[in-house]
């Protein structure tokens, strides 16, 4: 889902850019509200976490791979605005440091799998799970789907994004000048891999970790995107 | 400390990490442009134009030149280290201009709803 230099016209990283900015600063202004030097760490290893699981590439059928993004996980535990800060500063880092994703297209990719991926699993769990504490079957199941629907839209807006790049720019003979393929051709390939196996792989990593860290009392959990990482049992009894 | 084990988690992950290799085919649509050339019949302009902009220096999680297999694993476990070494260094910088210990708004609230539950 990583889309690289040379891939999207000006008039798509351009704008994207524009959609990122505000977002951006709109979640640093929200962190800076709502940490302290204590409960940073958090963020940074979130951060960790999705740039290490978009190292584990699982070979599907058809000769290419893929990955989770792990926007659902940190979504739920650290809510949305965490997870647009950590995943951009794993997709940034990726970019510059391995050119995983392009410079110019660090815009889009965040706006995908930094923005769409996790804001989506965000009320996605909230919806189905409610604002209980307990981690039961109602928020397993809120888990599961955050983390298959989730990716799943963060892929489809992918292929959107670069299905629509041979209709917005074409050379003087038409010719596509950046990413070549039509919108029915990446919606096939990007989605279906998706649904059929990244989502799922998604699905599990949300689920099973985000149960297992509510479990084992390693955070304290009080709802989706509420830990409080100062008052250990107290938000847990009280909620 | 039980954060400990998130970072220990991470750690676990990251030595784990050359698992991911055993794909052997790359992610639909992260071609490069010759790659693109040879499927559809042309190389788009503006995608070789654009593809070396940036210089990454362990691109594809890979040290520079590495043709064996062992060396392969070896700079996949260093990009895991130093991708995730760096993104610890970036997050403690930006932690300096936060407030040290006291609490937020929110969990300033908590600890007063946890203090009348008690």
């Amino acid at each position: 889902m990583h889309i690289p230099d040379g891939y999207l016209s000006p008039q798509t990283y351009g704008p994207l850019y524009g959609v990122m900015l505000p977002l951006w600063y709109r979640a640093s202004k929200n962190i800076k509200r709502t940490l302290n030097k204590k409960n940073m760490p958090l963020l940074a290893l979130a951060s960790a976490f999705s740039f290490v699981i978009m190292m584990f590439n699982i070979p599907i059928p058809g000769g290419t791979s893929g990955h989770a993004i792990g926007s659902a996980l940190i979504a739920i535990i650290l809510g949305p605005w965490s997870a647009l800060i950590s995943v951009t500063m794993a997709l940034t880092v990726q970019a510059l440091v391995f050119g995983d994703g392009g410079i110019t297209a660090l815009g889009a990719n965040s706006f995908t799998m930094a923005f769409i991926a996790p804001f989506s699993a965000y009320y996605i769990y909230r919806f189905i799970a409610g604002r209980s504490a307990v981690f039961g079957r109602r928020q397993k199941v809120g888990a599961a789907m955050a983390g298959y629907i989730s990716i799943n839209l963060a892929a489809l807006a992918t292929a959107l994004i670069l299905g629509i790049q041979p209709l917005i720019a074409t050379s003087a003979t038409g010719q596509p000048l950046y990413f070549p393929y039509s919108l029915k051709v990446t919606i096939m390939a990007i989605s279906g891999a998706h649904l059929l196996f990244f989502g799922v792989v998604e699905s599990l990593i949300t689920v099973l970790v985000s149960g297992y860290l509510a479990k084992s009392k390693i955070l304290s959990l009080s709802g989706p995107g509420m830990i409080r990482p100062q008052v250990k049992e107290a938000t847990v009894e009280t909620t | 400390m039980k954060r400990r084990k998130l970072y220990l988690g991470i750690i676990i992950l990251a030595i784990l990490s050359p698992l991911g290799l055993l794909a052997t085919g790359s992610a639909w649509g992260e071609w490069t442009a010759k790659q693109v050339g040879k499927q559809v019949g042309f190389v788009p302009k503006g995608m070789l134009a654009l593809e070396s902009l940036w210089y990454s220096p362990l691109r594809g999680y890979r040290l520079p030149g590495s043709g064996n297999k062992l060396l392969h694993v070896g700079g996949y476990l260093l990009s895991a280290a130093i991708g995730i070494g760096l993104i610890l260094i970036i997050f403690k910088f930006l932690a300096i201009s936060l407030p040290d210990d006291q609490p937020n708004e929110e969990t300033k609230n908590d600890l007063k709803k946890g203090a009348e539950h008690k």
